[in-house]
This record gives C-alpha cells, sequence and structure tokens, in this order.
C-alpha cells in the first residue's frame, strides 16, 4: 500500500462522527460604519497612506509626481505623459528588480483591515511585480468598499484566475524585540489612493 | 533527558532576562485583546471556526481526496508523505529533478517538525531561511522558540553581534530598523538566485484545490513568484471545505496572533505561473493517530497562531525552548505527546492548568482539560513513585482521627524547632522558592473546643 492510501486508510479508521454546524449569514447581516471611514483607519494601523481624491482628473498629476523620475510600472494605463517599464520583454522575473513603482487598480478593498485584492488578471500574471518593487500605489474604486473578509469572500465569489492575494500594507517584520519596522522583504511603502 | 523543569530553572537563574521575557510576551497578549474586542461577532468567528474545523476533522478522508482532485485538476503535483523522513524525501526528489542548489523557504513549522533543513544541507544543498526571525535563529544555529515570533527570545544586542559575525555588518547599536535593512539587502540576493522556494500551507481549500500562505514580510511571495520551482509543504489538517471559509480564518488568525487585523500579504496560490512547477507535500507523521484519540483529537484544529504561549504565564517565565519541542507552550505540550510520550512527559505538567490558554484560542480547543487529561496517561503508564507512597500514608492518617491528632501537634512542634535547611531539604518539593505558612500555635479542633467553650 502506498503512502497515500495508507494515510486515506488510517483517517477512515479513526475519524470521529460528530455533528457539526455553522452560519455563515451571521457575518453578513451586521450593521457597519462609514466604510471610507473605517477603512482609512485600518490602513494607518497598518502603516499604509491614503489620499482621498474625489475628482479623478488630478490623478495623473498626482501619480506623475510620486513617480518622479523612478523606474515604474503602471498596470491601470493613467500616466500617459510617461513610458512604463516594460514587463513584458523580459525573460526571468527577476529583472523586475529594477522596478521601484507598481500602480496598480485593486479589484475590491475591505474596510475592517485595509486588505485590497489583486490577482492574475489585475496583475497580467506578473504575480512578483507588488512584492518585489520599494513602493505600490493603488488606486480603489470607494464603490469597491466592502466591511468585512466575508463580504469580500461573496464578492469575490471564487478564484477566477490562478493566483490572487490580499494585500494589507507596507511589508513590516517586528521580529526584534517587537519593534515595528516598515519594509522587510517587501514594499517599504503603500500609498492607497481612494477615487 | 532534559525536562522541562530543569530547562525552565536554568532559564530562571537570570531574573531580568525572564522578566524581560514576560513583559515581551504580555505586550502581544494585549495587542490581541485589543485587536479582538473591535470585533462585535468574536465568539461566535471563534465557535464558527471550531465547528469548521469539526466538520473537517469528521470527514477529513473526503476532503482530502476533493482537494487532491481539485489541486490536481490546476496543474498542481500533489504527493502524500506518511512521516517526516519521507516527506524529507520528497522533497529531495524535486529538488534533485531541477538540479537545486539553492532553496530559499518561508516559514513552515512542519519543516521544522521533519527537520528538513538540516538533511537538505547533509546532501549539500544551500537552504536560507527568509523569515527575518527564523533567519535569525538559523544564523545563530538554534530552533525557534516561538512558532509566530521564533526570535523572540533574543536581544537586540545580541542580534546586532550575530550579524555583525555572520553576515559582516557593521556595528549597528542594536537598532532594529538598521538590523532588519541589513537582513534585507543580503536577503534579496538569495531570493533574485534561488533555484526554488518553499513554503508552509495556513490554509487548503478542498473545493478550489488551491491554498494560502500568509505573511507579514512578504517573504514567500518573493521566494515563490521569483523561482522557478515552488514547494509546498502541508499537515493534512491544514483543510478547509470552501474559499467562503477563510473570511473566517482570517479574521481570528492575524488578531489572535500579533494583535493585526490581518497579515500583511495573504497569498491565494490555485495554478502555478506560467513556466513554474508547483508541487504539494500533504504529511501525516502522527497527525491520523492523534485524530483517533477522542480525548485528543481537537488539538488538530489548531492555525499556528501563537496566542497560547503568549498567554501562558510558564511560557512566559520558562521561554520556548524550555520545552524541547518543536511547537512549545501550552499547544505544544498537548501534540508533542502524542508523537513520543516518554521524550515530552514533563510537558503537559509545565502548566498551572489557569485555562487562559483555552479562553484565546481562536478555535476553541480545549487545551488546558487536554493538559489535564495528558497528566493521567502519563502517570498511569510512568507512576511517580514518592506520590504514589505519599498518598496511600495520607490515606492511613486521613482514616485514624486519633493518628491525624498526634501527628498535627507532632508537626507543629517540629516545624518550629528543626533548623530551616533541614525542612527545605530537596525532599521539600514544595519548599521551593516558596516559605510554608506561618505554623498556628494550636490545632483547629483545639482552637474550636475552647472559643465554643468561651461564647457558649
Amino acid at each position: 500500500m502506498d503512502s497515500r492510501a495508507k494515510i486515506l486508510d488510517r483517517i477512515r479508521q479513526n475519524k470521529p462522527e460528530v455533528d457539526s454546524s455553522f452560519d455563515l449569514n451571521q457575518f453578513l447581516d451586521v450593521p457597519f460604519d462609514d466604510l471610507v471611514e473605517s477603512y482609512q483607519a485600518s490602513l494607518a494601523a497598518n502603516g499604509g497612506n491614503s489620499l482621498d481624491l474625489p475628482d479623478k482628473g488630478k490623478l495623473e498629476g498626482i501619480l506623475l509626481e510620486e513617480v518622479g523620475d523612478k523606474s515604474f510600472v503602471d498596470l491601470t494605463g493613467i500616466i500617459k505623459s510617461k513610458t512604463s517599464f516594460n514587463y513584458e520583454g523580459i525573460d526571468q522575473p527577476k529583472e523586475l528588480s529594477e522596478v521601484k513603482i507598481l500602480i496598480v487598480a485593486g479589484k475590491l478593498g475591505v474596510a475592517e483591515n485595509a486588505a485590497i485584492w489583486l490577482d492574475d488578471d489585475i496583475l497580467h500574471e506578473v504575480r512578483a511585480l507588488p512584492f518585489i518593487v520599494e513602493r505600490t500605489i493603488f488606486i480603489l474604486d470607494k464603490n469597491n468598499l466592502v466591511p468585512t473578509m466575508h463580504h469580500a469572500y461573496q464578492t469575490l465569489g471564487g478564484m477566477k484566475s490562478g493566483f490572487g492575494t490580499f494585500i494589507a500594507g507596507p511589508s513590516k517584520t517586528a521580529d526584534i524585540e517587537q519593534n515595528l519596522v516598515i519594509g522587510a522583504h517587501g514594499t517599504k511603502s503603500h500609498l492607497v489612493v481612494l477615487v | 533527558m532534559l525536562t522541562h523543569p530543569k530547562a525552565a530553572a536554568e532559564f530562571n537563574k537570570d531574573e531580568d532576562r525572564v522578566n524581560w521575557h514576560d513583559k515581551s510576551l504580555w505586550f502581544v497578549r494585549n495587542k490581541r485583546d485589543l485587536a479582538v474586542n473591535k470585533i462585535p461577532q468574536w465568539e461566535e468567528l471563534r465557535e464558527t471556526a471550531s465547528q469548521i474545523k469539526m466538520k473537517v476533522l469528521s470527514n477529513l478522508d473526503t476532503y482530502l481526496e476533493e482537494f487532491e482532485k481539485n489541486a490536481k485538476a490546476n496543474g498542481i503535483q500533489v504527493h502524500w508523505a506518511i512521516d517526516g523522513d519521507e516527506h524529507n524525501k520528497i522533497v529531495k526528489g524535486i529538488l534533485d529533478k531541477h538540479n537545486v542548489k539553492k532553496l530559499v523557504k518561508s516559514k513552515s513549522m512542519l519543516t521544522e517538525e521533519c527537520h528538513l533543513n538540516p538533511f537538505l544541507e547533509k546532501h549539500g544543498i544551500e537552504v536560507v531561511d527568509t523569515d527575518l526571525g527564523e533567519r535569525i535563529v538559523q544564523l545563530a544555529k538554534e530552533p525557534p522558540s516561538h512558532i509566530v515570533m521564533p526570535a523572540i527570545h533574543k536581544k537586540k544586542e545580541e542580534i546586532d553581534e550575530l550579524f555583525q559575525r555572520t553576515m559582516g555588518t557593521e556595528p549597528g547599536n542594536g537598532d532594529p530598523q538598521f538590523l532588519t535593512n541589513a537582513a534585507r539587502v543580503d536577503l534579496r540576493e538569495k531570493f533574485l538566485n534561488a533555484d526554488a522556494a518553499l513554503t508552509g500551507v495556513n490554509f487548503a481549500i478542498a473545493d478550489t484545490g488551491g491554498f494560502v500562505v500568509c505573511t507579514n514580510e512578504g517573504n514567500a511571495d518573493m521566494g515563490v513568484h521569483l523561482a522557478p520551482v515552488h514547494i509546498a509543504c502541508m499537515g493534512m489538517e491544514k483543510l478547509i471545505p470552501t474559499m467562503e471559509h477563510l473570511g473566517v480564518f482570517l479574521r481570528l488568525l492575524a488578531r489572535s496572533a500579533t494583535g493585526q487585523s490581518i497579515t500583511t500579504y495573504s497569498s491565494h496560490f490555485l495554478k502555478p505561473r506560467k513556466g513554474q512547477e508547483m508541487h504539494l507535500v500533504i504529511v501525516d507523521n502522527g497527525r491520523t493517530e492523534q485524530l483517533g484519540r477522542e480525548d485528543f483529537r481537537n488539538s488538530l484544529k489548531c492555525i499556528r497562531c501563537g496566542a497560547c504561549m503568549n498567554t501562558c504565564p510558564i511560557y512566559r517565565r520558562s521561554g520556548g525552548h524550555s520545552y524541547g519541542s518543536v511547537v512549545p507552550g501550552p499547544i505544544g505540550s498537548i501534540l508533542s505527546p502524542n508523537i513520543d510520550l516518554k521524550k515530552y512527559s514533563t510537558l503537559p505538567f509545565a502548566s498551572t492548568l489557569c485555562g487562559s490558554c483555552s479562553d484565546v484560542c481562536p478555535v476553541k480547543i480545549d487545551i488546558h482539560s487536554q493538559l489535564y487529561k495528558w497528566r493521567q496517561v502519563i502517570m498511569k503508564e510512568h507512576p511517580d513513585k514518592v506520590k504514589q507512597v505519599a498518598m496511600k500514608v495520607n490515606g492511613k492518617v486521613f482514616k485514624y482521627p486519633w493518628l491525624y491528632d498526634i501527628l498535627g501537634g507532632f508537626a507543629r512542634t517540629m516545624l518550629k524547632i528543626i533548623p530551616r535547611g533541614i525542612i527545605y531539604s530537596k525532599l521539600n518539593v514544595w519548599g521551593k522558592q516558596r516559605d510554608l505558612p506561618d505554623v498556628p500555635e494550636s490545632s483547629f479542633k483545639a482552637w474550636y473546643k475552647q472559643n465554643r467553650k468561651k461564647n457558649g
């Protein structure tokens, strides 16, 4: 008998027969606070920054200012007057280490913890991008804010592509005597522009 | 054999360090409370998580089969390992196939449990732990002392000195920002040049065949999105039925672990990226046996948040290394005896049974009750002769009231006149680090008789 069969066999012999019951709907039907306000508070607690920008027309100008003369990838197509780093021309993901800034539009944002969902479709399957850059700028439509993780998974409705991730702030660590340090292996700064 | 009491006594020789360690962990426990209190339905979440995990344990075989089928359809190669040895051989087989010389790893308690690192290093493969805490203990050639904060026992000055010695870093005065950046620069090179990346698994989802890995540092993602091969290793109890259930667990995990609302990165892997190979190793290593132990199977619900360690008065004052097990603290003390009852026989006694561990557990494992149950198993299999004799003598004394009276009077007199050194000898375990109460002038019986007469 191979290990697979052995393991499954042992489970069948040893598993309990216990009834369990639970209801996930109880977490969906709850009152919640102002989503924009609580999103911004959650993000600040995670070490990220936010910008509430009602006027979409100003977006390119703001992004250009943020980018400066650094190498960047703009997956939103908002920046028209400058060229992105050409990630399509690379052989190996590690060549992306030249890129310093990523501008990307999040699919949805979660108010209770500031997490933003990105997936293969949004990232054009260049999965390393949001992790290898020093700074991420997320564009997030306020209409795509949901209160909790339960609402987030309900909205996503399953995995639509091969990879997806919730990113809730800049990378961080507290492994040295519980001192919080922003900028562990991933990004050192994280800006969310709410439009 | 090094027992928990002996190792804890060693740790307690440095009182300042014990106090510092105690405070560091209580700080995390406190952050957990603040984060938990923000969630109005916390208790409902815990109960739901516990029920979901119960459903998984009751149907583990079918969920594993469903998961395997879906994972394979997604292009993930699935392997099964009955124990740590088989797990290590499977991982090495994959690495050999790709001629891997350099492996980057994110945190995986399972690979610690299987002793993967020394096995691969013995075969000439460079293994780099990339979680900062794990990197620190790897460079120091020590095991992790906590499952979430592996280097919580180390002071920043010691880490500074360690980095100077092992990485040639300039002296940084123990500045955490400086030290973290030094590690970032060093590990960035390792990420860019790794031949393969290995991660743990926080949750595997049966109905999608995908899995989720959570980090704050981004080290798991940095590893796997750059390397041509991704190997994920999971204990078979990491399964949950559907993706929607992640809503429950991701809300509980980080709040319980570090007091964050969520980990910075919660990455959902479903298919390998183009040109990449993705492997998943499902490991038993004693878990099926634990599943069969009715009193202890709930321990398989554990999501490895470490909250029970942070709150435990014994863990905080004895340090993670004193347990001598891969997973220390209260949860480690109920998991480890399943693996080796004799070796870990002192661990279920490393508890005051105060129940704080059970109160903070996000999946409602009855940790302190299980500790008590393990004690009963251990006393049956390895009886303590001294206590057995003592209980027999006590039984006799309480049976005859006249004997009790005589011995009581005898004890009251003797405790006053015998020198301290004899009373607090090695035989008096109770008197270790604490004094007996003052000896009363008379017995309660005599006192009662006298006062009843007085007050009529």
